[in-house]
């Protein structure tokens, strides 16, 4: 797991250094057992775990994924709104997808409402599905 | 040479904070704040939870780990704190461990702590005698 593409990593950061430190990567790898199997890489996802609970706002460039409960708004490149999730605000993303409940509005590229999501608040958007099932109560417009 | 100091400074610290880990028994859900996300708010949870970004607020949870180049202004109330990034506030946990990478300023309460050469730690280090309430067993 911690020797991913070891030929294409190396020669790249290694270009990239200036090829200062061969030992360098090699090191780097092997202390790393010990954090990497305990740890998740230090991804560009959040994730809001099921039993946290923020009050606040969550401003991210990247990807968010929210399993637990958030009181605050929300703008993040991509966003998913897990089962268990809790949202009281509104979400400015490219890409949400609700599967759990929000209110609050949504401004979004591209909206996807699973059957188990529950949406209560409008919806701004320039693509959107939606599952039989799903819990929407609010109105729906194109932005642009 | 002193690569092969400092990993057998990196093993035991690791060594002394699983066992840590194992007393209290591990978090199973880890929240992560990446480091794209800063959050201004308070989080609270009952498991763990990994900064890699910036959070401005309050921290509740039972382990933190504030990963290097992470950001973390306000105070924390957890039972292991591991501080390898930048910390601003006031922190209070059972077990504190200072990463080499981290910056400190401000007060860290604790019953035991293990603070890496090279650490920026400015501010009071209070030692606590007991234990939190709650922190599982002793």
């Amino acid at each position: 797991m911690f020797k991913p593409s070891k030929s294409d990593e190396s020669s790249s950061q290694s270009a990239g250094t200036g090829a200062s430190q061969p030992g360098t990567p090699a090191a780097s790898s092997s202390s790393g057992p010990g954090t990497a199997s305990q740890r998740p890489a230090p991804a560009s996802r959040s994730v809001i775990g099921g039993d946290l609970k923020v009050v606040g706002n969550l401003i991210s460039k990247g990807e968010l994924q929210i399993e637990g409960e958030v009181e605050g708004d929300v703008s993040a490149a991509s966003v998913t709104v897990g089962r268990s999730a809790k949202l009281n605000g509104s979400i400015k993303a490219d890409r949400v997808e609700i599967q759990g409940s929000i209110k609050g509005q949504v401004d979004a590229g591209s909206v996807s409402l699973t059957s188990s999501g529950r949406m209560e608040g409008d919806v701004l958007h320039d693509s959107i599905s939606m599952e039989s099932g799903a819990f929407i109560n609010g109105h729906c417009r194109r932005r642009g | 040479m002193h690569m092969g100091g400092s990993r057998a400074v990196s093993e035991s610290k690791e060594k002394w904070w699983r066992a840590r880990e194992r007393a209290v028994g591990p978090t199973a859900v880890t929240s992560v704040v990446a480091d794209s996300l800063v959050i201004e708010g308070s989080l609270s949870c009952g498991s763990s939870l990994e900064i890699h970004g910036q959070v401005f607020g309050n921290v509740i949870a039972e382990e933190v780990y504030l990963a290097p180049g992470g950001y973390l202004e306000g105070d924390v109330d957890a039972s292991r704190l591991r501080i390898a990034g930048t910390f601003v506030g006031r922190g209070d946990a059972d077990t504190v461990l200072v990463e080499s990478t981290a910056e400190v300023d401000g007060t860290l309460h604790h019953h035991e702590m293990v603070v890496e050469a090279g650490a920026q730690v400015r501010g009071l280090r209070p030692w606590r005698p007991n234990k939190k309430t709650g922190s599982g067993s002793s």
